[in-house]
């Protein structure tokens, strides 16, 4: 079975881990986009997030003795990755982010993806869907990123997460039906029909 | 409730490819059917893209620059594989006193033995001790009887 990540192979981390220092800056620069997904996707915050990868990269290097080969290295790094956010929340409280008036999310939703005149509402878009997108529990946060957004199947999302599959599949469904609902809810013809 | 009703309910749970329209579902029929409910099947789906695009931006890192940030933390393991010679020295310098300490402790033994408890003699002590690997130990016999130091350094 493949790694989840699979620009990083067993043999580069095993020779990171003995000491080769290109291997390792290799792997640090192949680690790095997943870590910073992984920690924006807890942090919700991209200074945040950006500090909070750095230590999860520097904690990879440090730990990478305890390495043996025996898991899969995606499996771990998610777990140093998901541990580091935890401590870091318990030792600071999330900061209050700006509100977002999701009022203006339907004027704002393309009239196809090809559209260039709109790139500035675009990145206004995101920042509205990042909003409904924090408001999810942590773990429909993370399922949601790796199995509707990735597509990651749910038993390796599973195993990423070391968790029941069944699990993944109902937190999908309600991140799903939430994350769907906040958008449907802020367009104004379907709200009609909701109501 | 109408068709475009039950649509809208279907959509909350819709995998991603019958969002498409392209499956072959109740669902997949109406979308392709209602221009209206298509049109909301493909809002979110641009919200699918555009919060994969704000997760996926990664800003570009400087990968030496931060291994040479964790090389400062790195150097306990290296130096833990790789004996170096001041840390010989401190080992060395550490035995030292500790068997000097010993020595003085044997040197000033004295019976503490008292009535009814059975001491077991120091070089018992001694023998029953074992430092696990790379560490040395050093037995301290205090004034009170029945308080022995056990120094592994």
């Amino acid at each position: 079975m493949s790694d989840h990540l699979p620009d990083i192979t067993r043999d580069l981390v095993i020779r990171a881990r003995d000491g080769d220092e290109v291997a390792l800056r290799v792997l640090v620069e192949a680690a790095y986009p997943w870590v910073r997904r992984w920690a924006l996707v807890h942090t919700g915050e991209p200074t945040e997030a950006d500090d909070l990868t750095q230590d999860v990269l520097i904690q990879m290097i440090r730990k990478l003795d305890s390495y043996h080969g025996d898991a899969r290295f995606g499996t771990w790094l998610y777990s140093v990755t998901r541990n580091a956010a935890t401590d870091r929340f318990r030792r600071e409280r999330r900061r209050a982010r700006a509100s977002k008036d999701p009022r203006a999310f339907m004027a704002l939703v393309p009239e196809s993806p090809e559209d260039p005149s709109r790139s500035v509402e675009r990145s206004e878009l995101r920042a509205i869907l990042q909003t409904f997108f924090e408001e999810l529990p942590e773990r429909q946060r993370e399922i949601f990123d790796l199995v509707e957004l990735q597509g990651m199947g749910a038993n390796d999302a599973a195993d990423l997460l070391g968790i029941e599959p069944v699990s993944v599949r109902a937190n999908l469904f309600k991140a799903r039906r939430r994350l769907r609902a906040r958008i449907l809810e802020v367009w104004p013809e379907v709200a009609e029909d909701l109501s | 409730m109408t068709e475009c009703a039950r649509s809208l309910e279907a959509l909350l749970d819709a995998e991603l490819e019958e969002l498409s329209g392209v499956a072959e579902t109740d669902l997949g029929v109406h979308l392709r059917a209602c221009a209206r409910c298509a049109a909301t099947a493909r809002a979110i789906l641009e919200g699918n893209n555009a919060l994969d695009g704000v997760l996926g931006s990664v800003p570009p890192i400087d990968a030496r620059a931060l291994l040479a940030r964790a090389q400062v933390e790195v150097l306990p393991r290296v130096e833990k594989r790789a004996p170096r010679f001041g840390r010989r020295w401190r080992q060395g310098a550490a035995l030292a006193a500790a068997a000097a300490i010993a020595v003085l402790l044997v040197l000033s033994e004295r019976d503490r033995s008292m009535p009814g408890v059975e001491m077991v003699p120091r070089a018992e002590v001694y023998s029953m001790v074992e430092a696990p690997a790379d560490l040395s130990v050093a037995v301290i016999q205090t004034d009170d009887p029945d308080i022995t130091i056990l120094w592994f350094y």
